[in-house]
């Protein structure tokens, strides 16, 4: 819309403001002046509704009074009986009271028409008719017949037809008032009517003039509006297009990151399992490393075992050694001991009959010394076997000494293996541990990108569809305009590739955080 | 049963004697009545403005005492009572029916009226008639 455009639309505005200002000026004259007229007609109106009318209304009422009041006087006078006449005579009196009810109405609604028309006459000759009737009654009570007769024929007679004089003429007057005010009134209408038509046909033609002018200015907004809307549109129908695009972007981008997060929360699971089958390495190798260590004590306990037992059988052997020299000497002594019973037995047999019993005793003797000698080279015998024998334990255990020693050498050396294994596997639970961790603030990541990417594919959803709603509103504008023939045409799709990702929103409950179970 | 009806009779005629000798209202006239033939009936048409004229003396003018005569007399000759009599006549004359009878509250009055009047009929006591006045029998 250009520069000149916007300043034509200024001008034209202010010329149809201004248009219709002077049309509403015109109008509220008009108004005033109908409603003053109105108000004139109104007043004329209503002098003649709320007084004439009731006056003339009060002056019927007057002479239907009147007439009864007579009439009732009459009555009385030809009243067959007592009771009769005692009627009548009340009924006069009540339409006397209401004779002077009206007259009481009219001479208020007189004075309020301000007119100069009294009631004077007609007071003097109800006056004088009362004065009349009185005579009447008068004479009657007197059985005075021929002198009522005359009152009725003269005095009564006339005072009546002054009174219906005078109501004739209040009623001529009041009627004349009536007719001066209908015209008056008539004549005020045909002016406000002629006033009011003339107007009218002004107001009329340049209400017509106007909308003319209404007419040509808005065929001369409507069309750079309508380019304007065409163009609107075009926009529209691009904006949809990309924020299609956008949306579906989007969805593929949150479906990728749910997946990565699936991923994610697998790989943790299996570094969590990693981490407690290293825990439990460590465990086991500081187990070992304890078992080892006690295995090397009881190693080195039994070699310091196998030394006393060296050293007692070194002892053993010594006294082994000591014993054996004994023996020698008790095996001397019984040779030497069989020497000497020899000898004996040799000096018994010289002596003859005098040393037989020396003879048996150096016999004896001679016995024992070679049970010793016996004994004594069994034990020395028992004695060696015993010597070789302890010869072979102290070998023998000089041998376990020796295979002990290696043993607590390998114990040794396997304990500070295991030590390594378990510092090792500590090590890699920490790093395990850490690299869960890791994982996890990963994870964390993984999951708002995902809710992120699910929020902007909501975003460009609403995108979508405000594009959708803005095409409608632009398609309606085109409609005011009068251009919405074109308007028709693409509407299908732009609308189911922005409802299908709505549909399928999985948005995954947040998982636990891996590696709490370490803290 | 008979002596006691008989004394009801004896008191029923002193009762009427009575009467008789209190008030008699004896109907006069002018004396140009005297060639009228005036029986009952006449009276009767007269006193109820049926008859306004008579056949020689011309009109008929009625001439009324008020008291008790005049129930008295109104009863025997019309058959209404004074009361009765004066709403007839008044209904009469106010309606052009007649000429209104003439009231008097005194008989010297009324039979001045009557003896001055040509044709004029009316009643008075029987003590209160004099020469001036013919009286008629109405029979």
């Amino acid at each position: 819309m250009s520069a000149s455009t916007t300043l034509s639309l200024k001008r034209a505005f202010t010329g149809i403001i201004l248009g219709y200002v002077c049309l509403t000026a015109l109008i509220v004259g008009v108004g005033v002046l109908s409603a003053q007229f109105s108000r004139t007609g109104a007043r004329k109106t209503a002098e003649m509704s709320e007084l004439l009318l009731p006056a003339l209304q009060d002056l019927a009422g007057l002479q239907d009074a009147a007439l009864r009041y007579h009439l009732a006087n009459l009555e009385f006078v030809t009243g067959r009986d007592e009771e009769i006449q005692k009627r009548k005579l009340e009924e006069a009196a009540r339409q006397r009271r209401d004779l002077e009810r009206h007259a009481q109405a009219l001479d208020g609604r007189l004075q309020a028409l301000n007119s100069g028309i009294s009631r004077a006459a007609l007071t003097a000759a109800v006056g004088q008719y009362d004065g009349a009737v009185e005579r009447l009654r008068a004479a009657l009570k007197a059985n005075d017949f021929t002198e009522a007769m005359r009152l009725l024929d003269t005095e009564v007679a006339a005072a009546s037809a002054a009174v219906d004089a005078a109501l004739a003429k209040l009623t001529e007057q009041v009627s004349s008032q009536a007719l001066v005010n209908g015209g008056e009134t008539s004549a005020i209408l045909a002016r406000n009517l002629k006033f009011g038509v003339t107007l009218s046909i002004a107001v009329g033609a340049l209400g017509l003039a106007g909308s003319g002018l209404v007419f040509w200015l808005s065929r001369r907004i409507s069309r750079p509006l309508q380019q304007a809307m065409t163009q609107m549109h075009e926009f529209t129908e691009s904006t949809a297009t990309a924020s299609v695009q956008i949306s579906n972007s989007s969805q593929l981008l949150a479906d990728g990151a749910s997946q990565q997060a699936a991923s994610l929360e697998e790989t943790s699971a299996s570094l969590e399992e990693m981490s407690g089958m290293t825990r439990r390495n460590a465990e086991a190798a500081e187990n070992a490393k304890q078992i080892a260590g006690a295995t090397r004590t009881a190693v080195e306990a039994g070699s310091a075992g196998m030394q006393r037992m060296n050293t007692a059988m070194e002892g053993i052997k010594s006294s082994s050694d000591e014993i054996a020299k004994i023996i020698k000497t008790i095996d001397e002594i019984a040779f030497q001991t069989n020497i000497l019973a020899l000898n004996a037995a040799v000096e018994a047999a010289r002596a003859g009959e005098a040393g037989a019993g020396f003879a048996v005793v150096a016999e004896e003797v001679r016995a024992l010394a070679q049970r010793s000698a016996t004994a004594a080279k069994e034990t020395a015998e028992k004695i060696e076997a015993a010597l070789a024998k302890s010869a072979e334990g102290t070998r023998t255990s000089a041998e376990v000494s020796g295979m002990l020693t290696q043993i607590v050498e390998q114990v040794r050396r396997m304990d500070t293996l295991v030590a390594e294994i378990a510092t090792a596997s500590r090590e890699q639970s920490e790093g395990i541990t850490q690299v869960n961790k890791a994982v996890s603030a990963m994870d964390n990541v993984t999951q708002s990108n995902a809710s992120t990417a699910e929020e902007s594919a909501a975003a460009a959803e609403q995108l979508s569809a405000q594009s959708r709603e803005l095409k409608g509103v632009v398609e309606q504008l085109r409609g005011l305009i009068g251009g919405g023939a074109a308007a028709q045409p693409r509407e299908a799709d732009v609308s189911p590739a922005v409802v299908a990702p709505a549909a399928r929103a999985p948005r995954r409950p947040v998982a636990h955080a891996p590696g709490a179970a370490h803290a | 049963m008979k002596p006691f009806f008989l004394r009801l009779l004896a008191l029923a005629a002193l009762t009427g004697l009575c009467v008789v000798a209190q008030a008699a209202p004896t109907l006069v006239g002018n004396k140009n009545l005297a060639s009228e033939k005036i029986d009952a009936a006449t009276v009767k048409a007269v006193f109820l403005g049926k008859k306004v004229a008579w056949e020689g003396a011309g009109r008929v003018t009625l001439a009324v005492l008020k008291g008790p005569i005049a129930d008295e007399f109104l009863k025997g000759a019309v058959e209404m009572d004074f009361g009765q009599f004066n709403n007839y006549w008044r209904r009469l004359a106010m309606t052009g029916g007649g000429t209104a009878p003439k009231f008097f509250d005194k008989p010297d009055d009324l039979r001045r009226f009557v003896a001055e009047t040509p044709g004029a009929i009316g009643f008075l006591d029987a003590s209160a008639v004099d020469a001036s006045l013919i009286t008629l029998n109405g029979n």
